[in-house]
């Protein structure tokens, strides 16, 4: 085979075969999900936590849907419902340059957490293959995935995916 | 309110469509988040699949002022200095020529030939979000001339309104402001940015000719951003740049350089292996450049003024990128659009050589789903015009020595897939140009993304480019002296190359090691020994090498969280050359380099700590000392191998609050200096100089700080 008709081959073959986008689907697996990531001071591993439904949010200063959701996962992590960690993707100099606002709900019980410089293994881990921003996702006590979602998030979307997975 | 809910399939069309100058950007309710730091990016669906990515904060962290800076001492991509007293500078990817490294502003290409000389100096980093380093071939769908691959630089389209201000201030006179400012409106966004950067020309050795070219640089720019006009969304910046340079004599009275032809304002004793006599230096053949008599291993005087040893390099350039984007059926279309003016007024040891280049790029591409395959085809046209103006030494005129003039459309398809559920993507594509020189070139590339695991993927890529070359300016810029030049390339420069990379991404550590295998064939050669058949005039012959060139290479790179404040990174980097005729590889590299960097952050608290270590070069082969020995001012001979050595480079910042930041660093912190070992200019038998020997660091301890400010 020359070196032509081997890649026209490839080619062919990709156009023809089965179809699927490189993006994960819901489906993190029913297998519990970890981290080690850092709070500035210490790592702090999930595993380690005590058991609860926990929502895990990934975000940026500089992603304006992020922002705008924070607040309600400050508010759920106040009710007490569910422990929420939110995983900044960025540096801890970066994070510090979002709005006053947002600093001032980036506190207890949120549990605020830097994620690695190359965050690919850890997004993809958690159900987001594609890196795209905010994504959040909610584990149930075994620490396995049963909603999460790519986009902004609201209330409803919590308090709804919090019962469903607590059904489950 | 509502708000989208995207499905996995119009999630990937979403990102498909952001393309290159886009990723990293706020997607309506999405924002993409590009890999930073080390390793692979793998995202195979953009027509420039980045191979590394340096984030805005990295850039900040090494504290460059310019392009150039801010790619060097990384795994498989350095900057090549090939002039001692000009500084030409290239961005070496894979340890290939720096020409073919294809420099590109938010995906579109508008550097060539002597804009890239001494451009890529010129290029601001304000308001820049990131930048994209593909290495290989086949990792540009947009760029085919790319034979070791592309730098792109990714604007930050801002979304409040900013003010940044940085003061620098460095020793050898370093002076560098920075200013930044954005103001956002409802669906946009305006920008400015201006950059003040000088600096003196350093003399180490003492022999009052410089190491490191002395330059006064003044960068402008404005930037917009459109989200919706028409429904289109629209982005684009215009920059200015003029650049005063000049190496050899000290100082930065061009004029009076420029004027002083006669004498020997320069003490060629100083320095390791300085000549016995101040006033010129050993000729081992004598003046008469003929051996075995009497007049062998006598001095040859110096008497050509301070101007005889001079570059002086002004540059005014004006350069415009603009693309838009636009919803077509299930997919998208781009347009893109680049121009570029610029001029070159220099004189070099006497001889004068003025440029005016021009160049266009026009695009438009669409992407479109066709079943479960995102289709990207698109049609491109480059214009390129250089006409020349100059004169040798003697004052002889050589007009036009290496205007051409190319014109080049081309068309390309892309097809990206992925299979088993995400598990493997592939991306294959060819294009296709019709080059009014050098007639149809087809180059097609492959890559290919397996995640093994979520932490672990491998990432193959074949790939063919092509290159046209273009002025005399991409091998020696120096050659100008000459009474005309002949063309003789009768075939582009075309390069197949084959790379693997497999990355592994946990929360603490992350590792990357790739291999890579580049064979080009047909590389372009200067000859200017030549004479003219007829006049008997120096004449220089513009050629293709016989035999391919091929340059292997393995890297690996780890990074892993020590503590939460305390990164640390090691990585190393080898090669081999496979060459044989001179002229091909003409400047040294080494074979291994080494990297050490430990990253600091607490608090307000910032640190870097950064060690590279060069291997030996073999200068030997690579400056051809078999047909040109090459010896050092008292007659010796030059080092056949450059010693290894250690840089340093440290920085801390300091942030008061959240406006106010202050900074200091040093970079080359144990000064070592090439000079110290083995002086940058040598001579031939005969006594003729020439400023090429080079190896090492071109300028000792810089210490620098600064202080900066946001609103």
């Amino acid at each position: 085979m020359t070196g032509k008709t081997a890649f026209c081959t490839i080619l062919a073959l990709s156009l023809s075969a089965g179809p699927v986008f490189a993006v994960d689907r819901a489906s993190t697996a029913k297998i519990p999900l970890d981290f080690e990531l850092s709070d500035g001071h210490r790592f702090i591993t999930l595993s380690s936590l005590p058991a609860m439904p926990t929502v895990v949010n990934f975000w940026r200063a500089d992603c304006p849907p992020c922002l705008r959701e924070m607040p309600e996962l400050a508010a759920l992590a106040r009710s007490g419902q569910a422990r929420v960690i939110t995983v900044a993707l960025q540096r801890p100099t970066e994070t510090a340059a979002a709005p006053a606002e947002i600093q001032a709900v980036l506190r207890a019980p949120l549990l605020v957490l830097h994620g690695p410089s190359e965050p690919r293994g850890l997004l993809a881990r958690f159900g987001n293959r594609i890196g795209a921003l905010p994504h959040t996702v909610i584990l149930d006590t075994g620490r396995r995935a049963c909603a999460q979602r790519t986009g902004e998030i609201n209330r409803q979307w919590l308090a709804a995916s919090l019962t469903a997975c607590d059904k489950s | 309110m509502h708000r989208i809910q995207p499905k996995p399939l119009a999630l990937a069309i979403l990102l498909a469509f952001a393309g290159p100058a886009l990723a990293d950007k706020q997607l309506g309710e999405i924002t993409v988040n590009s890999g930073k730091s080390i390793g692979a990016k793998p995202v195979l669906r953009d027509e420039i699949i980045a191979t590394e990515s340096l984030g805005a904060r990295e850039l900040e962290k090494t504290g460059a002022t310019m392009l150039t800076e801010a790619l060097d001492k990384r795994p498989g991509i350095s900057v090549q200095t090939e002039c001692s007293i000009c500084n030409v500078r290239n961005v070496v990817l894979n340890n290939l020529p720096g020409r073919y490294t294809t420099l590109l502003i938010d995906g579109i290409p508008i550097f060539s030939s002597v804009s890239t000389a001494y451009g890529l100096d010129s290029v601001s980093l304000g308001g820049v979000e990131r930048i994209d380093i593909s290495r290989g071939a086949g990792t540009s769908l947009i760029a085919p001339e790319a034979l070791a691959g592309s730098v792109n630089i990714v604007t930050r389209r801002p979304l409040k309104d900013e003010l940044l201000i940085n003061q620098q201030f460095g020793s050898f006179g370093h002076i560098n402001t920075d200013l930044f400012g954005a103001k956002t409106f409802a669906g946009g966004a305006l920008t400015a940015n201006f950059n003040h950067n000088v600096h003196d020309s350093v003399d180490a050795d003492g022999n009052k000719v410089s190491e490191y070219t002395g330059f006064k640089r003044n960068l402008g720019g404005v930037g917009f951003f459109v989200d919706d006009v028409g429904g289109f969304t629209i982005k684009g910046r215009l920059d200015i740049v003029d650049e005063k340079r000049m190496g050899g004599a000290m100082g930065d009275n061009y004029s009076k350089v420029k004027g002083d032809e006669t004498g020997n304002p320069f003490n060629w004793s100083k320095g390791k292996n300085g000549s016995p006599n101040a006033g010129g230096w050993v000729a081992l053949d004598g003046p008469d450049g003929i051996a075995g008599n009497a007049d062998d291993g006598q001095i040859r005087p110096y008497n050509d003024g301070l101007g005889g040893m001079s570059e002086i390099i002004f540059t005014d350039r004006q350069q415009f990128v603009s693309s838009a984007t636009h919803k077509l059926g299930e997919g998208t279309m781009r347009f893109a659009l680049g121009l570029a003016k610029h001029k070159q007024d220099s004189y070099y040891e006497h001889a004068i050589y003025k440029a005016e280049q021009l160049q266009y790029y026009v695009e438009a591409s669409t992407q479109q789903p066709l079943g479960a395959t995102l289709l990207t085809t698109g049609l491109t046209y480059r214009y390129e015009d250089l006409d020349s103006r100059g004169a040798m030494a003697d004052g002889t005129p050589n007009n036009g020595i290496d205007n051409y003039k190319y014109r080049t459309p081309g068309v390309f398809l892309q097809a990206y897939h992925a299979f088993l559920d995400g598990l493997v993507e592939v991306n294959g594509s060819v294009r296709h140009d019709d080059h009014n020189v050098f007639g149809s070139i087809t180059s097609p590339r492959l890559n290919v993304l397996w995640n093994h695991s979520h932490e672990l993927n491998s990432r193959f890529a074949v790939g063919r480019g092509f290159r046209a070359p273009t002025s005399f300016f991409e091998q020696d810029h120096g050659i100008l002296d000459t009474s005309r030049i002949v063309r003789e390339i009768k075939e582009a420069e075309i390069s197949d190359n084959a790379s693997y990379a497999l990355s592994y991404a946990g929360d603490r550590l992350a590792w990357v090691g790739s291999l890579n295998y580049n064979r080009i064939r047909n590389m372009a050669l200067l000859d200017s020994g030549a004479t003219d058949p007829i006049t008997g005039a120096a004449i220089t012959r513009f050629t293709s090498a016989r035999k391919p060139v091929t340059v292997i290479g393995a890297d690996i790179t780890l990074t892993y969280k020590l503590t939460p404040q305390l990164e640390t990174t090691v990585a190393a980097e080898h090669y081999k050359y496979r060459f044989s005729e001179p002229g091909t590889l003409a400047f040294a590299r080494p074979e291994t380099r080494a990297y050490l960097r430990l990253d600091y952050e607490s608090g307000p608290w910032t640190g870097m700590a950064r060690g590279t270590w060069t291997g030996p070069m073999d200068l030997k082969k690579f400056y051809d000392y078999a047909n040109t020995p090459r010896y050092n001012f008292n007659g010796t001979p030059k080092l056949d191998k450059s010693p290894s050595y250690w840089t340093a480079d440290l920085r801390g910042e300091y942030r008061v609050n959240k406006q106010w930041g202050f900074y200091l660093g040093v970079d080359n912190l144990f000064d070592f200096k090439q000079s110290d070992k083995e002086s940058m200019l040598w001579v031939d038998s005969a006594g003729n100089y020439d400023v090429t020997q080079i190896w090492g660091p071109n300028r000792g301890r810089f210490i620098y700080g600064g202080v900066k400010f946001a609103l």
